[in-house]
């Protein structure tokens, strides 16, 4: 508000056309529409996945292909204990289970990222692949399925698409600063977190959805998002903060490193 | 030493989200291996990741992709148990990623004088976005005053760097931007090498260290 107020002092055409211009850069992002999925998303959370498939894709016989009409959404534990199963018997029925749930989304996200459709599906088989031979260093305590499976995906689209590898830490380097030993009673339960982490990007005010999706998907400093939103950078940094923040505490609070 | 300066949640979210240049990310992923608190704000950039894709609506995969996974992975031999690498007879100072992309750890680099008590290592990264370089600063030498046409991110491996009254030790980041003008210097006892990533060329005041910046690609 502090923005506008300032803008409508300066002049009322010069307002119009920042924020025309401001808007239109806006809905012209991806970012726009998938806060968009994000909330459609939300409001029909109750219902079976397959519903919603319908709705956008009607009649499309390549998602009766792969199960996901009718089908209800599996849980994170479900989800996790399916990894589980390829990591300790090697089972397709659980690789099945999981490709119907992540593949539609894993090329969903590669689309979003800019990739062309035979990419994105080069990238998905790559990554259903990937997720069959790595199996093994899936740890449920770790990461939540979609978080371990989003890594999976990003790191084979950087690999794909951007100049460059995506450098890592080793967590068996003899320089690695280890954690302190916590309590198993203050460990963090992954999949409670992702619970968690949807709870509060359901809360969030749009305002802080967007300055936070612009910082996660697009390579843009502190001033290049306050141009972005028209917003002074004072602005974008404490809502990055206070937005980040709100989903930081869920793990900090229970990791104990607050420090 | 507990680590004061982390990364900004700016920077973590672009490097969890894979769109940071690859130096910054050497970068970010190096001060990682030095601090468990930023690992942990790392876990929560993922879980946002992980939410995301969650969110996403499904976009139907081709008819035939399923068939073609389960040929490829029919096919698979067993997975083999990950090699364990025998433990160094001494710690590194560098971890790693940094350690790879150098080649070795601190006695074993090729260091290079751009001027006196300052020498360097040039980092190869594919993506030319930003350019990494390691520094070393002799015990107690001021940095020449600069300015800055973007992003400065440095990272404190050994020593300290101080900045008016700021003090970096081991493992902490100084993020500058364009409206930064500093002049570092490095602490008395111990020589400071640093990690330094920057996107464009710095804006020295001194007429001599303008003249050198070219030949240095500072």
């Amino acid at each position: 508000m502090t923005v506008r107020r300032t803008c409508l002092a300066e002049s009322g055409s010069q307002w119009r056309e920042n924020w025309i211009e401001a808007f239109s850069a806006f809905t012209d992002n991806w970012v726009f529409r998938r806060i968009f999925d994000v909330a459609f998303a939300a409001r029909f959370a109750d219902l079976p996945y397959g519903t919603r498939q319908a709705r956008s894709n009607p009649g499309n016989i390549m998602v009766a292909k792969v199960g996901l009409q009718g089908e209800p959404r599996p849980k994170a534990s479900q989800l996790a204990a399916c990894i589980l199963r390829i990591a300790n018997d090697r089972d397709q029925s659980a690789l099945e289970t999981l490709f119907r749930y992540f593949a539609p989304r894993i090329k969903s996200y590669c689309l979003k990222l800019g990739a062309d459709t035979s990419a994105a599906e080069e990238i998905t088989q790559e990554a259903m692949v990937s997720i069959w031979r790595n199996a093994g260093q899936f740890d449920p305590s770790k990461a939540a399925p979609s978080t371990w499976v989003f890594t999976i995906a990003r790191n084979l689209v950087i690999d794909r698409f951007r100049k460059g590898r995506r450098p890592q830490f080793d967590f068996n380097d003899p320089a690695l600063v280890p954690e302190e030993q916590l309590p198993p009673d203050r460990l963090i339960e992954q999949t409670e977190l992702q619970a968690n982490v949807r709870q509060i990007m359901d809360a969030l005010s749009p305002n802080e959805r967007n300055v936070l999706m612009l910082s996660f998907f697009e390579d843009l400093s502190h001033f290049e998002i306050s141009r972005r939103l028209s917003l002074p950078v004072g602005t974008v940094k404490s809502r990055i903060r206070l937005a980040f923040g709100k989903i930081r505490s869920k793990i900090e609070a229970q990791g104990g490193a607050g420090k | 030493m507990t680590i004061r300066f982390h990364i900004s949640d700016n920077l973590l979210l672009k490097y969890s989200g894979g769109t940071l240049d690859e130096a910054s990310g050497l970068l970010v992923a190096t001060h990682l291996a030095l601090c468990p608190h930023c690992r942990l704000r790392n876990d929560s950039a993922d879980a946002l990741g992980g939410f995301l894709l969650d969110s996403l609506e499904a976009a139907p995969v081709s008819p035939s992709m399923m068939d073609a996974v389960f040929a490829q992975v029919r096919n698979d031999s067993p997975p083999c148990e990950h090699a364990t690498c025998s433990p160094a007879a001494t710690k590194p100072v560098i971890p790693d990623p940094l350690r790879s992309y150098l080649g070795g750890d601190l006695d074993s680099l090729q260091w290079k004088m751009i001027a006196p008590r300052v020498h360097q290592v040039q980092i190869e990264t594919a993506d030319h976005r930003s350019k990494a370089r390691l520094l070393r600063f002799h015990s107690g030498l001021m940095v020449p005053s600069h300015g800055h046409n973007g992003r400065e991110l440095t990272l404190v491996l050994t020593g300290r760097l101080c900045d008016r009254d700021t003090v970096l030790h081991r493992g902490d980041i100084a993020e500058t931007d364009e409206r930064t003008e500093h002049q570092p210097y490095a602490g008395s006892g111990e020589d400071c090498v640093c990690l330094a990533v920057t996107d464009a060329p710095l804006r020295f005041k001194g007429a001599f260290a303008r003249l050198l910046q070219p030949l240095f690609d500072i």
